[in-house]
């Protein structure tokens, strides 16, 4: 019995291996090559991202800059530099609660970074050859356009968060209100209230005894504020709110744009006024997000000047100098019915937009899945390529329990 | 780099103001700005003047709040209580950048501290005398 099963488990693999074999290649549709990186500059100068400082204030980028040029005696080989704007110029819209709101300006300063990169290097592997190095400048930025405010449960995970902030603040209030050293406070505070009353408007002497007896008060307020913190670390509402802090995620549900941009200069004889263009290029990126359930639907349109690849040239037939492309791409997934069906969908347009050598393209993929239970599954795929071939298959068309397993009634799971 | 930057922090992290503020007999208003961070981070505050609350609860940050003319407020006490919980799991910083503007002169004062652990919660506590 245990080697008929073994044969049935063995011949069912070989199935399901012919079953996938048999599906459309979708490798080469993948929307993440159009992708807009994350820094543009560093993207198309080509620096890692752990050569990046991430300054958050103006001293930071100073001392960047600073340990950068060895103290400003020298420039440095490479340096590269992302700020956030918001940081420096906006830093009343940071809080928490402001990174839920929907308004142009908000969402706008605080996504917008700017990126900025230089190197002096010569060409791949040999970057230290003195009289092959080069220099190159690479700008960047991008910014959201349009973002979703936070899910439901995000937005329930703040509320709590509040509620332990306001008991926080209770209990705070009542330690400062209950500390022994609250009645000498209390008591330099009538003694400033009282001082207009004793010196006459402006008197020096007057003045004097404002900032003698603040000083007391600053003491006083030092010393209930600090024993007040370590009073709170001990509270119900301090744990519960560290806990919930500790575990908080954003969870974001709705429509997405984002642009970005980024262009390289290199100057080939270090010089100022004789530089060119190398590569330039943009992103726009857009759809709906809807965390991990039921709509995801995303659009990506990327222009390149002079790319490191063309991605409609299959067979490099052409040279990537003075070319400029455009791709387009779309995806759309759905889950539902509580993940028994799923759908997804992928398209990408590719073209040359300098030279008629390569045609435009496009290729189409469309999937769907649907658990009928107990392992069995119904598939169908449907696609065209950029040759402009069809194909189709899936269990729907060719077997119903195609890739029904053996004897158990667990789901499969995708992971 | 980095740790220098944060041992300056450390060293400097205070959480209590008290300081004066000198105002005049003019109807002008006073306005304050009580901006929190650092970036991402979930504060609650609640604002008095003497024992009459201006603000009870508000959370985040505030800017251009009104706390009254000069000539109202005079030889009072504003007192601003402030919980600041690390959120961002990115950096351990919270803090405040208070401002006074309106009186005789702009005031201007920053508050801030680098908490131990992610999630912690710090109590700020501003109080200002206003004399003329």
């Amino acid at each position: 019995m245990k080697t008929r099963i073994l044969i049935l488990l063995v011949f069912g693999c070989t199935c399901r291996l012919f079953a996938q074999s048999e599906q459309i290649d979708t490798s080469k549709v993948n929307l993440d090559v159009l992708k807009a990186p994350s820094s543009p500059a560093f993207n198309l100068l080509g620096l890692s991202p752990s050569d990046i400082d991430r300054p958050t204030d103006v001293n930071a980028f100073a001392l960047s800059l600073q340990n950068s040029t060895k103290n400003f005696t020298a420039l440095p080989n490479s340096y590269a530099v992302e700020l956030a704007p918001v940081y420096l110029f906006q830093k009343k819209l940071t809080t928490l609660d402001q990174f839920d709101t929907a308004t142009f300006k908000q969402i706008f300063w605080q996504s917008f970074t700017l990126s900025f990169g230089y190197t002096h290097l010569g060409p791949e592997g040999k970057e230290d050859v003195d009289s092959l190095r080069e220099s190159k400048v690479g700008f960047g930025f991008k910014f959201s356009i349009i973002r979703p405010g936070f899910t439901e449960q995000t937005r329930n995970v703040y509320g709590d968060l509040v509620m332990e902030q306001r008991k926080m603040m209770r209990d705070y209030q009542k330690f400062v209100e209950h500390h022994s050293l609250k009645k000498q406070a209390d008591s330099i505070r009538k003694l400033l209230t009282e001082i207009p009353s004793i010196y006459p408007h402006g008197d020096a002497k007057g003045i004097f005894e404002i900032k003698r007896l603040t000083a007391i008060l600053r003491k006083l307020n030092k010393q209930i504020n600090d024993d007040g913190n370590i009073q709170l670390e001990g509270t119900e509402a301090f744990q519960a709110a560290k806990k919930i802090a500790s575990d908080f995620k954003i969870e974001r549900i709705g429509a997405f744009l984002d642009f970005a941009a980024g262009i390289t200069l290199d100057f080939p004889d270090d010089t100022f006024n004789n530089s060119l263009v190398s590569k330039g290029g943009a992103w726009l990126t857009g759809g709906f997000e809807s965390g991990n359930h039921g709509l995801t639907l995303m659009g990506i349109a990327r222009y390149l000047y002079q790319p490191d690849k063309i991605f409609a040239d299959d067979n490099d037939v052409i040279q990537t100098k003075d070319v400029s492309t455009f791709d387009a791409g779309g995806k759309l997934l759905f889950n539902g019915f509580n993940g028994r069906l799923a759908l997804s969908s992928e398209v990408i347009y590719r073209s040359v937009l300098t030279t008629s050598t390569v045609d435009p393209s496009w290729r189409l993929v469309f999937n769907t899945e649907y658990d009928i239970g107990k392992n069995k599954k119904l598939t169908f795929a449907f696609g065209r390529n950029f040759d402009g071939a069809i194909n189709k298959s899936g269990n729907l068309i060719a077997a119903l329990n195609f890739i029904s397993s053996f004897g158990s009634a667990r789901k499969i799971s995708s992971n | 780099m980095a740790n220098i930057k944060l041992l300056f922090k450390e060293a400097v992290s205070q959480t209590a103001l008290t300081d004066i503020y000198q105002v005049d007999e003019s109807n002008k208003l006073v306005k304050i700005d009580l901006i929190i961070g650092d970036i991402g981070q979930a504060s609650i505050s609640t604002i008095k003047i003497d024992d009459d609350v201006l603000v009870n609860e508000h959370l985040g940050t505030l800017v251009d709040f009104s706390i009254g003319k000069n000539k109202a407020i005079v030889n009072r006490f504003l007192n601003i209580t402030t919980i600041v919980t690390d959120v961002n799991t990115e950096h351990n910083r919270t803090g405040i950048d208070f401002s006074i503007r309106g009186g005789v002169s702009p005031y201007h004062y920053v508050l801030s501290k680098q908490v131990i652990n992610q999630g912690d919660s710090v109590a700020y506590k501003i109080e200002i005398f206003f004399y003329q």
